[in-house]
């Protein structure tokens, strides 16, 4: 019994030491062969990697982008290569002939990264350096994606405008076109036409650094993946309204002379106001945006109304906005329509004049109030208003 | 198709009754999918010819050479041919309505649930270990560290074909040649415990399904399962064949699924990158090819029995050996003898130092732990 027991002693030791004899000599030679690759799949439980031409299969696990060397026994299947039982793995400094490099701007969207040349060439994975550098990448390209192994260069955003590239851009926001997310913007020189993600949109007179793709067509466009490459910088500070220009904001007290469909005429600028409501006579405090053919409104209130204003009849000045206030003395009509309306007020008298387009009618006796323009008929004084509701009849 | 799967059939026959030729070792031949299908299959069903009466294993069968050469001694070896061609069939046939319980769980496998699988049989092996539990560590310790450095530190060519034979076969067979010099003569005349083979097949099939998910949790694993339930040797042997036919075809099911390769037929189809047909011709072929498979075992049992009768059994044990030890060095020439003989001391030692043997399957579970 005892001799068994030492027997089964001896054996387990024999078996263990076998083992480990295994272990040191290695096993059977083989033909050992060498291979580098770039890691250009990694999972838990394999990688692949590829030297331009063949693909390896290593069973463990590796990083992607990384040149490595496999020296072990490597078999050929009809899925590439694979290798088999011991084998050696190390991450290489070594750059092979084979890896190509790549040009473009780095650019990356919804989890996928790119290098635009302009086209778009995926990457296998994230280049660490910031999103629209220029950047020249070593590396190999293997099914759709190119698998970056080193950025040999990398320079900051370029603010040059070149289709299909990405472009850092600083503009004023004018205004929109056909929906909120696209906004107009002004960079100094001109328009940018710019697509913001959808949902996102930018308030007029906002400075903002983008960084988007430009695509050039009859108009320069700016396309915005991603909302965090607009940055805003602030509202540019205002000037006086009547040194604005375009992309500048102006300030001042306006009186409305006239009111157009295309906006106001007032006495501060020679462009018209938009995006405000008032009267002709109203006098605005003013906060525009000049987007180049009109001034649109930041804040704009009335700051005095027309009824405020003092009566002008004595103060006759062709050419003079002004308010008039009498009483009717005579009211003449022509056979073409046309009328005229003597209002008087102490000393002093105008001829109002009633086209039929305004479609107002006076009568002779009542007190009427008109807001407008002195000028003359046939060399006397008279009024000339540009609406029906510049006049008024009664105590207004 | 037809012609390919009487094909697969023919050459699964010669892998299954040809002791040491596993159907990989065809199978990476590559060809299209019927023939390496019905190859694979086939061999699950005669695979116990060589495992019962010479006591040579592969991966599937290893753990069912003891029983089953227990039986043949007392005569009884056509009884565990037919328990493994009727518990093959019987699988093939509860594999059907398991399919749709395995498409559900096979994409939700990952390796991390594989090792907690592994580990928890190895718990279970030792604390349900009926001999020494020292020991039984002692060789779950030892064939791990072979399977280790086998594995990963040495690039054999066929490395399961050494470890397996010197774990499971090679004591066997050494065993063998103390006992009578002819083989005692085989009972023909028995009946089919039905009662005994369904539930058992059943539950062989399931473990089969399970062992298909799991990588290295192979049918023997599965069989270690089984043998809580019974201590009965049919019982048993059922769910050892069973699991083996199983988990072959949910392998080549989980292939069809998520593209991961269980099994050596597996491989070589995603190899070959063949078209894989529908799970309806799939199933049809499965119970075409068992039927086949089932009728050629009958009809091959007696001439195999004749055959072996008639030469000397330990004369025969002893050229077998002599084989596998050829296969050895042919396969990986003397470090593939190395490993064969190191493996076959441990063998040796589970079987002397009387612990079960399927703790020699840590062979397998501690490098798949350990990595």
């Amino acid at each position: 019994m005892n001799a068994d027991k030492k027997l089964y002693t001896v054996l387990a030791v024999v078996a263990l030491l076998s083992t480990a004899g295994l272990m040191i000599s290695g096993g059977p030679e083989t033909s050992s062969k060498s291979f580098i690759g770039v890691c250009v799949r990694a999972e838990k439980s394999y990688s692949i990697l590829f030297n331009s031409t063949h693909t390896l299969l290593v069973p463990k696990p590796l990083e992607v982008g990384v040149v490595y060397t496999v020296v072990g026994s490597i078999k050929g299947t009809k899925n590439g290569l694979k290798i088999r039982g011991r084998y050696s793995v190390s991450p290489s400094s070594l750059r092979p002939v084979w890896l190509e490099e790549l040009d473009g701007a780095y650019w990356f969207r919804e989890y996928r990264y790119y290098v635009l040349t302009p086209e778009w060439v995926e990457l296998g994975k994230p280049l660490g350096v910031q999103k629209g550098s220029f950047v020249e990448v070593l590396g190999v390209k293997y099914g759709s994606k190119f698998y970056p192994v080193e950025v040999l260069r990398a320079e900051s955003p370029s603010r040059t405008l070149r289709n299909g590239m990405p472009a850092l851009v600083t503009g004023t926001a004018l205004g929109t076109f056909g929906a909120k997310n696209r906004v107009v913007l002004w960079n100094g020189s001109e328009k940018l036409y710019v697509y913001l993600p959808h949902g996102h949109y930018l308030k007029r007179g906002l400075r903002v650094e983008i960084l988007g793709r430009v695509r050039v067509t009859s108009r320069v466009n700016v396309y915005v993946d991603d909302i965090n490459d607009v940055r805003k910088l602030g509202y540019p500070i205002a000037v006086p309204i009547n040194r604005t220009s375009i992309g500048t904001i102006g300030e001042g007290r306006c009186l409305v002379l006239r009111v157009m469909k295309s906006g106001l005429v007032v006495n501060c600028t020679n462009l018209k106001l938009r995006g405000v409501w008032a009267r002709a006579g109203d006098v605005l405090d003013v906060r525009a945006l000049n987007t180049g053919s009109s001034l649109v409104c930041l804040e704009c209130s009335v700051a005095l109304p027309r009824e405020a204003l003092p009566n002008g009849i004595c103060s006759f000045h062709e050419g003079d906005f002004s308010r008039v206030r009498g009483r009717v003395g005579w009211v003449k009509r022509y056979s073409n329509g046309f009328g005229l309306a003597n209002v008087t007020s102490g000393n002093c008298w105008v001829l109002l004049k009633l086209p039929k387009s305004l479609g107002v009618e006076v009568e002779e006796g009542t007190v009427v109030t008109a807001y407008g323009v002195f000028t003359t008929y046939r060399g006397k004084p008279a009024f000339q208003v540009n609406s029906g509701d510049d006049v008024c009849s009664g105590n207004c | 198709m037809l012609r390919e799967l009487l094909i697969g059939i023919l050459l699964g026959t010669f892998t299954g009754l040809t002791p040491g030729i596993h159907v990989n070792t065809l199978a990476e031949m590559g060809g299209s999918f019927a023939p390496l299908f019905a190859m694979g299959l086939t061999h699950t069903f005669l695979d116990v010819f060589p495992s019962t009466f010479l006591g040579v294993p592969d991966e599937g069968t290893s753990l069912s050479i003891l029983p089953a050469h227990r039986l043949v001694l007392v005569g009884k070896g056509i009884e565990v041919v037919r328990i493994a061609l009727i518990s093959s069939f019987l699988s093939v046939i509860f594999v059907i309505p398991l399919l749709p319980l395995y498409y559900l769980l096979a994409p939700v496998y990952s390796p991390t649930l594989g090792k907690i699988g592994v580990a928890f049989l190895l718990f279970f092996l030792i604390l349900t270990e009926r001999g020494s539990r020292l020991r039984a560590v002692l060789v779950i310790l030892l064939s791990g560290a072979l399977g280790w450095v086998v594995l990963f530190h040495t690039a054999l060519k066929e490395p399961f074909y050494h470890v397996f034979t010197g774990l499971f076969g090679i004591p066997v067979l050494l065993a063998s040649l103390g006992s009578s010099p002819t083989l005692p003569k085989q009972e023909t005349d028995w009946g089919v415990d039905w009662n005994l083979l369904v539930p058992f097949s059943m539950l062989g099939t399931a473990l089969g399904m399970v062992s298909s998910l799991l990588p290295a949790f192979t049918a023997s694993m599965g069989a270690t399962i089984a043998t809580l339930f019974s201590r009965d040797e049919r019982g048993f042997l059922a769910a050892v064949y069973s699991i083996n036919t199983s988990n072959f075809l949910f392998g080549i099911f989980n292939f069809c699924l998520t593209g991961r390769t269980r099994n050596g037929v597996a491989v070589a189809l995603n190899n070959s990158g063949v078209a894989i047909p529908s799970r309806g011709v799939v199933i049809l072929s499965a119970l075409l090819v068992a039927s086949l498979a089932v009728f050629e075992g009958e009809a091959i049992t007696k001439p195999y029995l004749k055959i072996l009768t008639t030469l000397n059994y330990r004369a025969m044990n002893v050229a077998v050996i002599a084989f596998l030890i050829g296969l050895s060095l042919y396969f990986d020439g003397p470090y593939g003898l190395w490993v064969l003989l190191t493996a076959a001391v441990i063998g040796y030692l589970a079987q002397e130092w009387g612990v079960r043997r399927t703790n020699c399957m840590g062979v397998l579970m501690l490098p798949l732990l350990i990595r």
